[in-house]
């Protein structure tokens, strides 16, 4: 069972899609049904948006997820009240929302509870040191798509990607979409201990600095005013340089910060996959032009789920999707988790394994 | 006028200063943001703090760590006034609220403890009553737990209500986990949702074997799939609907209960409040306690004939800048009387240094902190108000009349004992007008109740009588000479370290020293324009 391999090797598990309906939620709640099975106690939140009673995408209510007794549940106070859940209050975190302070209990019965966690990375790293005393076998993050959920993979051990056709119905678009965001959430991790240690030492309100060798050559702060931060370094033909951008790489910032001349080897960095906001043609640019991407710390994927159900088509043909996604990102495990298969690759062809 | 305002705050260092201060607990950090100096009316209140700092401060010295455990309860204290607001309103309290005021009540308990083990008892303004009672109401059935829960001794029929839900919602749970079981062993699968079961069309071997489960129905079929759903006999949907009524009855009784610990919390609304009022308190003192201790403060001295007498006083960001770039500090030393005292010196020989030094200290002990000198004398202010040379102020004629501004409301509070910092006054302006204005400001503000502290270039004003005079040394020619060789540059550094930043009180009316040439030397300036300033100055000196 995937629930049973995620708590085997991992504390934290976030699900973050492809787009909106892509089936995060309908991954969250399987895995609720077979961590409930196997016996392992569970604490369950959400991330991504600020404490809205509506999905702020679709307008839709909230979904109610199913809690059962000593199950922990991290959501905003206001929408405890209003459940019908008896529940135990066991820390309030200090973390606000729109819905109130979200705060820890533990169920005491069954019921139905809408989930309205932290809304960026930062808040739910300080969840996870609240709920630290609270024993517990593996902390679930529902995501909702939006650029703050993005970040829950950075502050989870580890991650699974719902891909569905709601993001695209055509099949080339969909597999295009999913292998540049697989491209970005499977870059390696930079491999020099001692330019890594120089990193640490950079000032935190740093926007952006270029390393030349392992030494820091240049540095722009998020108090320079445009084009105050001084002329940009020459770039020699046999230097090794390296850029860090601690904040989000967007392709409007790339823009700005690839030189015209690109030395022999450059290699663009951040902190993780979840600050690359880069489009098919920045990658392909820095393919042509022989820049490496590259990030502190890698993602760690699991899983990927697929859910053939769109909203304005109806409903692709499910052995095809799931193999097209198997084949982009495996060896990562590919599941449809509504039909119990799992994508298996053959020497001869693809096939799904019934589980 | 206000005793601080923003503007100074920002030009004596003030605001960075106070920024150091870091209390822990929402409350403390709400009193940090709100709190204003004492005036002169707070006497009593303000040698109190000073004394409940100096008996903190004094043992944080001894060991730092000393207040660790109680900074860390601190750090736990909910700020529970909205709860106790919205108590004496229409509205219940939640649980969440119930739990925010349980922690308040355990913090506060400990805090207590821990006050009585460090013997600090005293520090607090009043004793501390942590509520016992209230703490009582809100752990009925919980033991020693931090937790908040209707335990069922809140309510004799809580329990029973309870047994029939879990006795309920078991029968559903068993019947709905019978037929999970039955489908898990039969073809390994979990349930797709919480009642349907998808199947593809392409496995047949599991379709059939689902199709012979009576417990699952076939609820719909496309051409991907097949869904099965759980059946729903009527005594399941009885159960339900009797899970349902219970649940409804157990939320009926735990509003009662809530109801009944919200009027606790109401009962008892001035008791919870002094509560965070005093541990506010606290972790406002202990912040600024720290920071006394970590730079050295020591208890001010008040005085009554309206004197101000500093000596070994540090201005302690400009004591951090000088000694950052491996320079010696030099600390001030002097007495200032109402009415205006001038200081005179070269250029870079620490004139707006002192003025900073002698606002920030002020506005520090005022502030009820400890301050960094040796020894510090002073008749509380009922204002500071500073206008220095070094703050980022306009050029030109904006500059002067931002001057004129500053000077025309500080003229209207002169009745007051303020304490008045005026840097280099009327220099924006030309030279023979700008000293006759500052002549003529100084005359009107001498005698008057403020310390007016003003420095100056004018040679005019060095002449006037009446007004205390402070220099500062100067250029000491004689090291400078036995630094300066032929092989050596004069550069800053040496410059500074011939430099005696040191201030003494000037009895006579006297000529200004200016060592600007060499100052202008030691900053690069060309050779020649400096040998022709040096042949201006020689023959200004012979022509009188």
């Amino acid at each position: 069972m995937l629930a049973q391999d995620l708590a085997n090797r991992f504390r934290s598990v976030s699900i973050i899609g492809l787009g909106k309906n892509t089936g995060k939620t309908f991954t969250f709640n399987y895995l609720l049904r077979e961590s409930r099975r196997l016996g392992l106690s569970t604490a369950i939140t959400s991330i991504g948006l600020d404490g809205e009673e509506r999905d702020t995408i679709t307008g839709r209510a909230k979904p109610q997820v199913v809690v059962y007794p000593g199950q922990i549940v991290l959501t905003a106070s206001s929408l405890l009240t209003a459940s019908s859940l008896d529940y135990e209050v066991l820390a309030a975190t200090g973390i606000a929302s729109r819905l109130g302070e979200i705060i820890i209990v533990r169920a005491m019965g069954l019921g139905r509870v809408v989930l309205a966690g932290p809304s960026n990375r930062s808040e739910l790293e300080q969840l996870q040191e609240k709920l630290e005393p609270f024993p517990h076998d593996l902390l679930l993050v529902d995501g909702a798509f939006d650029r703050r959920s993005l970040s829950a993979p950075a502050a989870t051990d580890t991650t699974i990607l719902a891909v569905g056709t709601e993001a695209a119905w055509d099949r080339e678009d969909l597999l295009g979409r999913l292998k540049l965001q697989w491209q970005l959430l499977t870059l390696s991790a930079l491999d020099n201990q001692q330019l890594l240690s120089s990193i640490e030492t950079i000032p935190n309100d740093a926007k952006l600095v270029v390393f030349c060798g392992n030494t820091p050559q240049h540095i722009i702060y998020h108090s320079d005013s445009p084009g105050t931060g001084g002329s940009w370094p020459t770039y020699t033909e046999q230097g090794i340089y390296t850029i860090f951008v601690p904040g989000m790489l967007t392709d409007g910032l790339l823009a700005q910060v690839l030189p015209k001349n690109v030395p022999t080897s450059l290699t663009l960095l951040v902190p993780d996959a979840t600050h690359l906001f880069l489009s098919r043609r920045s990658l392909d640019i820095l393919t042509h032009r022989g820049v490496s991407l590259k990030v502190l710390r890698q993602v760690h994927i699991s899983a990927v789920t697929v859910n053939p159900y769109s909203s304005r088509f109806g409903c692709a043909e499910p052995l095809s999707l799931l193999q097209d996604v198997g084949r982009v990102v495996e060896p990562v495990p590919c599941y449809d988790l509504n039909l119990g298969l799992r994508y298996v690759a053959k020497e001869d062809a693809d096939a799904v394994s019934h589980r | 006028m206000q005793f601080l305002t923003a503007d100074t705050r920002g030009q004596l260092g003030f605001g960075e200063i106070w920024s150091r201060i870091k209390p822990v607990s929402a409350l403390g950090r709400s009193l940090h943001r709100q709190a204003e100096a004492f005036l002169p009316a707070q006497k009593g209140q303000l040698v109190e703090e000073w004394e409940r700092l100096a008996l903190i401060s004094a043992v944080l010295r001894e060991n730092p760590k000393a207040c660790v455990g109680l900074k860390t309860l601190l750090s736990h204290v909910p700020d529970v006034t909205d709860c106790i607001n919205r108590s004496l309103t229409d509205s219940t309290l939640s649980d969440a609220d119930f739990y925010s005021i349980k922690k308040l009540l355990r913090v506060a308990r400990d805090i207590k403890g821990e006050l009585a083990r460090l013997g600090w008892g005293g520090v607090l303004p009043a004793p501390l009553d942590v509520c016992p009672e209230v703490l009582d109401a809100l752990s009925v059935g919980q033991g020693d737990s931090e937790s908040f829960y209707l335990a069922d001794a809140y309510h004799e029929k809580l329990a029973e209500i309870r047994s029939k839900r879990f006795a309920l919602e078991d029968k559903l749970t068993q019947r709905r986990k019978q037929v999970e079981d039955h489908v898990f062993q039969a073809v390994g699968r979990v349930f797709s949702t919480e009642d349907e079961l998808a199947v593809s069309v392409s496995d047949q071997e599991t379709i059939a074997v689902l199709e012979n489960i009576p417990q699952l129905v076939r609820s719909e079929e496309t051409p991907d799939c097949v869904k099965f759903r759980l059946r729903l006999d009527e005594s399941a949907r009885e159960l339900q609907r009797e899970l349902r009524a219970v649940r409804a009855e157990e939320e009926q009784r735990k509003a009662r209960v809530r109801e009944r610990l919200t009027g606790v919390i109401a009962e008892q609304e001035e008791r919870l409040r002094k509560i965070l009022s005093i541990l506010g308190f606290l972790d406002f003192l202990l912040a600024k306690a720290e920071f006394c201790a970590s730079c050295g403060g020591v208890k001010p001295n008040l005085r009554d004939d309206g004197v101000v007498s500093i000596y070994q006083g540090r201005h302690l960001l400009l004591e951090e800048d000088v000694t950052g770039r491996g320079l010696a500090y030099t600390p001030i030393d002097l007495e200032l009387k109402r009415g205006v005292t001038l200081i005179t010196g070269p250029n870079m020989g620490g004139k707006t240094a002192c003025l900073e030094t002698v606002g920030l200290l002020l506005a520090m002990a005022q502030f009820g902190l400890l301050v960094p000198a040796e020894k510090l004398e002073f008749s509380p202010r009922t204002f500071i108000a500073a206008r220095l040379t070094a703050a980022d102020n306009p050029k030109g004629l904006s500059s002067f009349a931002g001057e004129i501004a500053f000077i025309r409301e500080v003229v209207r509070v002169s009745d007051q004992p303020g304490l008045i910092l005026l840097d280099e006054i009327a220099h924006g302006t030309n030279p023979t007008e700008g000293a006759a204005i500052a002549q003529a400001v100084l005359e009107r503000l001498n005698g008057q109740p403020p310390i007016t502290l003003v420095t100056t270039h004018y040679p005019a004003l060095a002449q006037l009588e009446g007004m205390g005079q402070l220099r500062i040394r100067g250029l000491d020619h004689a090291r400078l000479a036995e630094m300066w060789s032929e092989d050596t540059e004069l550069d800053l550094e040496l410059f500074h370290q011939a430099m005696d930043y040191r201030l003494e009180p000037v009895k006579e009316p006297h000529t200004l020293k200016g060592d600007v040439v060499h100052l202008a030397e030691a900053l690069g300036l060309d050779e020649k324009i400096i040998l022709r300033a040096q042949e201006l100055v020689k023959r200004g000196a012979e022509h009188g």
